[in-house]
């Protein structure tokens, strides 16, 4: 027993006043506000109203998700298309998806739309003291029946090798460069996992962290069997998880093949005998793949594939809602022109963020500022349009007020400023589009102002300058991360891993430091309300377009894809396919 | 006798010098690939890595990495491990000695030889090559007959006509066209889930036709023209004049006296266009997502897997030195007069 640090007495196993886990985290922390030793509900189809007397109060976006009814087909096969097959499979150092993201699992999940914390591999989650957390493991998971686990119970030690191994706790025991656990920041502060009982996991960190359960729902941090790093992660057929699919086929740029795990931990799922991966690296011939149903599935499309797929294949059913990806244009601030806040400010005021948008994507995006506005804690579209800049309606008296900032800071008309844009030329993004709309915006409000463009052939040739911070701009876009304080740590911290444009704010790096450690939800809230005002009033360390539009469209006769959907879709991976069917229409 | 030379198209081919004259000439081609494949080895090897960005870059890009990256500490470690942190003159001799050994080395990204790479990769690419070949010999010699045969009539301009189309639209084009039109059209197209032949005879010619078809319309365009050239230089010919004097039928002179003398040119053109093949499937294999050698480039180039790519150059430039040793010796047995004494 403890007198927390926060001004509040702190007990074991009942800390969080209110609500103390991160934004995300608001459903299990409410059980332990409540001083339930049994925070959460059990995994394998629990409802969210399982998770205890508080819900989430994030609503979520605005979603097209249709339900798909018919009486269900048992078994079948599905197939997705994807352009190239997996290069890394170490889960916990690989840059992108990977073959864990369908044959592990992990500890937490999201609501798709509200990003709620779900129960899942572990089935609760607790503050025993500021930093120490306790976790419950779900009993009777079983591995992959393949060798040399045979399908053995995959236990608390199996959980803490994996919280110490994303921590990146063994990189010098690897010989593996720290920074290349990519995924760290998702449990930052470990100093040890311990399993006390094979369902019990105690967490030891350094120092509060807010964000730690949030983190554990990011699919980039999956689970595997503590026995892989002497099995090796080069083979993916010698991998085996806990997942819904385990491997059964792979050749590398044709096709990465999964079977159904009968004793998957989630009752009567996953639906599909197989799951298969074709490898089809042409857009126009995926798309020819879905309307011949060669394909079950197609993402990221736009508007004239949209269309042409919905005069081909009427049956199939689109869903759509704004995405966790948003698009940016970050200045450098050792492009001396953008050291200086009034002409930071003056292009934040002068861009017409709705034209941009519209003109890429169509409907369906939405607006943002600082935070991905499918954080619970973030400005929701709606207010970010109201806001000064971002407005449509007053966009004439905003270019007038940046027009009068940047001749105050010495530059009138945009005389002296002279900037390059770098971005990535690869087809069917938005990225060279946007940037010319972008340039041409500009070059219409302020007219001397000298804006360049250099692409870049590919992701490779342009990630060294980004990386670099070898540009005065650089438009990118970028998948949030599941927790608003990992977001602003790694965007906008002095030496964040994507501050990319070197942005360092005292003010701000104390802000993020001080939300990190905050379990109070009131007082956590409260600061990212401070940090989403300043960053539009006296930081502007970037310009966000907005948050993408996600469109994905499954055939007629695929159901359940509509539990799946939501702004926090690309964190439920591996759950995600287990829970969709086959319906007879 | 003094040694007589043949020459097409600017290059010297074949001396008139016998079997053993052959043997030396083959033996003298062979030698002096040596040097041009030690030059190709030493500009893949050192051009692989001036491209922007390397598979160490690919490596740090993201989170970790971007922080990381600005220390310059991890990035170090990293280029250690994967041994691209020597000079790339001690990387190039490291590589050559490999090759001499028939070690062309292993993916940096997954530690696969890259001999086993390729080896799973060449059939794919060669069974495409081949039906295109054989498509371009169907369709385009007839065309190039037919063209001379009829010349400046409208049979002629058609089939010219068609002949430019097939030059001038991109493969890409064709490949896009084959496969989008009919789904639009029936909601079907080529099946993009390969198959080998072991597997599924007829699904894997289903697979390998449409692609072939896309580089043997090309290929036929070419040569249909250059069919259609050489044959109006044969009938021009007198022993042409006669035969017809002799009265012999139009089909046996142009097909037994015009057609086999018209196509010995062909025939090395054809063999030089095999080569070019390899180009066009890095495109056919992508759209048709065959698995092919066309696309292991491609996927090592975007990973930047600098020994994937060097393995590939080095094999298809062996293949093609080859091809063009193959082409001048084989003119030297079409031609009657090249042949040794």
């Amino acid at each position: 027993m403890t007198i927390g640090q926060f001004g509040g007495r702190v007990s074991r196993r009942s800390v969080l006043e209110g609500i103390g886990v991160g934004a995300l985290g608001l459903a299990g922390a409410a059980l332990l506000g409540c001083g339930g030793t049994k925070s959460g509900g059990e995994a394998g189809g629990a409802s969210s109203g399982a998770l205890g007397v508080n819900q989430p109060k994030g609503t979520g976006l605005p979603l097209t998700a249709p339900v798909v009814q018919g009486k269900e087909k048992a078994g079948g096969t599905f197939t997705e298309h994807t352009t190239s097959s997996y290069t890394q499979h170490d889960p916990h150092t690989a840059l992108a998806t990977n073959i864990w993201h369908v044959i592990g699992d992990k500890g937490l999940e999201p609501d798709p739309q509200t990003a709620a914390i779900r129960p899942h591999v572990l089935t609760s989650w607790e503050v025993a003291d500021p930093t120490t957390l306790v976790f419950k493991v779900k009993p009777g998971i079983k591995t992959h029946n393949m060798a040399p686990w045979n399908g053995r119970d995959f236990t608390a030690e199996d959980v803490a090798w994996n919280l110490e191994r994303i921590g990146g706790l063994y990189a010098e025991k690897l010989k593996v460069p720290a920074a290349s656990f990519q995924r760290a920041s998702m449990v930052a502060n470990i100093t040890k996992a311990q399993a006390v009982d094979p369902t019990t996991v105690k967490v030891t960190l350094s120092k509060p962290n807010s964000s730690f359960f949030n983190g554990l729902m990011d699919t980039r941090v999956p689970f595997a069997p503590k026995e892989m790093d002497d099995i090796g992660w080069n083979d993916p057929l010698k991998m085996g998880g806990i997942g819904p699919f385990q491997i059964s086929e792979w050749v590398k740029d044709q096709k990465m093949n999964y079977k159904k795990n009968p004793n998957y931990f989630r009752p009567n799922e996953p639906h599909f005998d197989n799951f298969n991966w074709t490898i089809i690296p042409d857009r126009a011939s995926a798309v020819a793949a879905f309307i011949s149903g060669q394909t079950n599935m197609i993402s990221a499309l736009n508007q004239l594939e949209i269309d042409q797929i919905k005069k081909t294949k009427p049956d199939a059913n689109l869903y759509a809602w704004i995405d966790s990806n948003w698009h940016h244009f970050r200045p450098s601030v050792e492009y001396a022109p953008f050291k200086d806040i009034r002409v930071r400010k003056a292009l934040q005021l002068a861009i017409d963020y709705a034209q941009i948008m519209d003109g890429f994507y169509g409907s369906g995006w939405g607006y943002q500022a600082a935070l991905n506005p499918g954080f619970p804690d973030s400005w929701k579209p709606e207010k970010v349009k109201s806001l000064a800049g971002y407005n449509p309606d007053t966009k004439a008296a905003d270019r007038a007020e940046a027009q009068k900032l940047l001749t105050a800071a010495g530059f009138p008309n945009g005389k002296g400023i002279d900037f390059q844009i770098i971005f990535q030329n690869t087809s069917g993004t938005a990225y060279p589009e946007n940037c010319q709309r972008f340039q041409a915006q500009m070059q219409q409000v302020f007219p001397e102002m000298k804006i360049g463009l250099k692409p870049y052939a590919d992701n490779a040739s342009f990630s060294v300058p980004q990386a670099k911070g070898d540009f005065q701009m650089v438009s990118y876009v970028i998948t949030a991360a599941p927790d608003s304080v990992i977001e602003m740590q790694s965007q906008y911290y002095t030496g964040g891993s994507r501050n990319y444009g070197h942005f360092s704010d005292k003010n701000l790096d104390a802000l993020i430091d001080k939300a990190q450690v905050e379990l109070k939800m009131d007082a956590r809230n409260a600061l990212m309300e401070e940090f989403q005002t300043k960053f539009t009033t006296e930081w502007v360390p970037m310009y966000v377009l907005g948050a993408q539009p996600a469109r994905v469209m499954m055939q007629g006769n695929v159901a359940g894809y509509d539990t799946t959907a939501g702004t926090w879709y690309g964190y439920s991976a591996s759950t995600k396919a287990c829970r969709w069917f086959y319906v007879d229409k | 006798m003094p040694a007589a030379s043949v020459v097409y198209a600017g290059r010297r081919l074949i001396t008139n010098g016998g079997v053993t004259g052959m043997a030396k000439y083959v033996l003298r081609r062979l030698i002096g690939m040596v040097p041009t494949w030690l030059i190709i080895m030493f500009m893949v090897v050192f051009m692989v890595r001036l491209i922007p960005g390397s598979i160490v870059d690919l490596l740090l890009q993201d989170q970790g990495g971007g922080g990381s990256y600005q220390a310059g500490i991890d990035r170090a470690q990293v280029e250690h491990r994967l041994g691209l942190d020597q000079p790339v003159y001690v990387q190039y001799v490291k590589y050559v000695a490999g090759v001499a050994q028939g070690n062309l080395g292993a993916s940096l990204w997954d530690q696969q030889s890259v001999v086993s790479l390729i080896a799973q990769r060449v059939p794919v690419t060669a069974q495409v090559a081949l039906v295109a070949i054989i498509t371009s010999v169907f369709v385009s010699i007839p065309i190039g007959v037919i063209s001379a045969v009829r010349r400046d009539s409208p049979v002629d301009y058609l089939l010219r006509s068609i002949s430019i189309l097939g030059i001038s639209v991109p493969g890409f084009a064709i490949g896009t066209a084959i496969v989008i039109f009919p789904t639009l059209w029936w909601g079907v197209t080529v099946s993009f889930k390969y198959v080998s032949f072991a597997e599924d005879p007829i699904g894997h010619l289903k697979l390998i036709i449409p692609p072939a078809m896309v580089l043997g319309v090309q290929l036929s365009a070419s040569v249909a023209r250059l069919t259609r050239t050489m044959m109006l230089e044969v009938l021009q010919e007198d022993y042409i004049r006669t035969a017809r004097a002799k009265g012999l039928q139009e089909p046996k002179i142009v097909v037994k006296h015009a057609l086999k003398n018209a196509l010995i040119p062909v025939v090395t053109v054809l063999g030089i266009q095999i080569t070019n093949l390899l180009g066009g499937s890095v495109i056919t294999e992508t759209i048709f997502a065959l698995p092919g050698l066309g696309r292991l480039m491609v996927s090592s180039i975007g990973a930047r897997d600098y020994p994937v790519v060097q393995g590939i150059v080095v094999l298809t430039a062996i293949f093609v030195m080859c091809m063009n040793l193959a082409v001048d010796v084989s003119y030297g047995y079409l031609d009657p007069r090249a042949r040794p004494a």
